[in-house]
């Protein structure tokens, strides 16, 4: 088990690197960060980086719109593009890769947290 | 009985969130990831979870259930980034199990409108129990995230294919994948899941 204190501790001194002017802008890709697990990894992360730039893909650009200022307020250096895809369907996610793949020369973080709970039949739950 | 979903492209909804559609996310920026000097992927799903699966029914067209969906995500995951993390020597690829987080995902699961007594008082009582673990043994969605940011950023994750658990223990070996290693199901799940994504789709709404 690694402890929570070692963990905050070794977070809190990547940040101070990323301070280091030589660092690389970052580039992150996330899906599933417009509600839990995902959202607040989101807010911890781009609070750490110099300059991110953070693709969020989801469902809804206008429920995604408070979030957005609250994480510009986190960190206003950063740089956020909302893409939005119903992540159940593969060519949803081929246009918001297509869209990032005309823009970015790498991705230095992908992080996958899309939920769902597989108990409610034939309506599937997902988290709106 | 078991009602399943599917999507319009004609895959199960929480095969495709839960595996399919993560793995061609991947898929799709593996080149941009080969670019990046530290590339890390994360999948938060049930790292270390790892059961026997219905080895004759891959994609569980005849056997899907709840259960069997969870266990084919976690195993299958598991195998592609075993199988990836080969191809591809630089990227770090961590499979995640998060435990019990104070999110409100199961508070807001409502029964559909189509739902039975017997389903709703069903849904009530895991909500309330699923409730009730959390608050007992639940981190706070930011102590989660905490450790998240310490799988994306901490050096210890080399390159290669991680599977980790909630209290970010690295797991070794386990008996059911190390099986399904032995026998080639790194590269057998992983022709699966290319062959799906080349299927042709026909974006009718009809179910199975």
């Amino acid at each position: 088990m690694v402890s929570f204190h070692h963990i905050c501790q070794s977070n809190g001194r990547f940040a101070l690197r990323q301070q280091d002017a030589n660092v690389t802008q970052s580039i992150c890709v996330f899906a599933g960060a417009t509600s839990g697990i995902g959202a607040a990894t989101v807010e911890r992360l781009i609070c750490m980086l110099h300059e991110p730039v953070f693709y969020i893909i989801g469902r809804s650009a206008k429920r995604f719109a408070s979030q957005r200022n609250r994480l510009l307020a986190l960190n206003p250096s950063s740089k956020i593009i909302f893409l939005e895809a119903q992540f159940s369907l593969l060519s949803d996610v081929d246009s918001a890769c297509k869209q990032i793949v005309a823009a970015e020369e790498k991705i230095d973080y992908l992080f996958m947290s899309p939920g769902m709970i597989p108990v409610n039949g034939p309506e599937c739950w997902l988290p709106p | 009985m078991v009602f399943i979903l599917d999507t319009v492209e004609g895959l199960e909804l929480c095969f495709a969130i839960s595996y399919y559609c993560r793995m061609r996310l991947l898929y799709n920026l593996l080149p941009l990831l080969r670019r990046s000097p530290q590339a890390r992927v994360v999948s938060v799903l049930n790292g270390g979870k790892e059961k026997r699966i219905q080895d004759d029914d891959i994609g569980l067209h005849r056997h899907w259930s709840p259960l069997r969906v969870v266990d084919h995500s976690t195993l299958m995951t598991s195998l592609t980034f075993d199988y990836l993390s080969k191809q591809d020597k630089n990227i770090t690829f961590l499979h995640v199990s998060p435990g019990w987080v104070r999110t409100d995902n199961f508070a807001r699961l409502e029964p559909p409108a189509s739902s039975g007594l017997i389903w709703r008082l069903f849904l009530i009582i895991l909500r309330s129990l699923a409730g009730l673990l959390a608050l007992l043994f639940g981190v706070s969605s930011e102590q989660s995230a905490e450790r998240q940011v310490f799988y994306l950023t901490n050096g210890i994750y080399r390159p290669g294919a991680w599977r980790v658990s909630h209290k970010s223990e690295v797991l070794g070996e386990s008996r059911v994948l190390d099986m399904y290693k032995g026998r080639g199901w790194s590269e057998r799940v992983w022709e699966h899941t290319v062959d799906v994504f080349e299927k042709p789709r026909s974006k009718d709404t009809s179910k199975t």
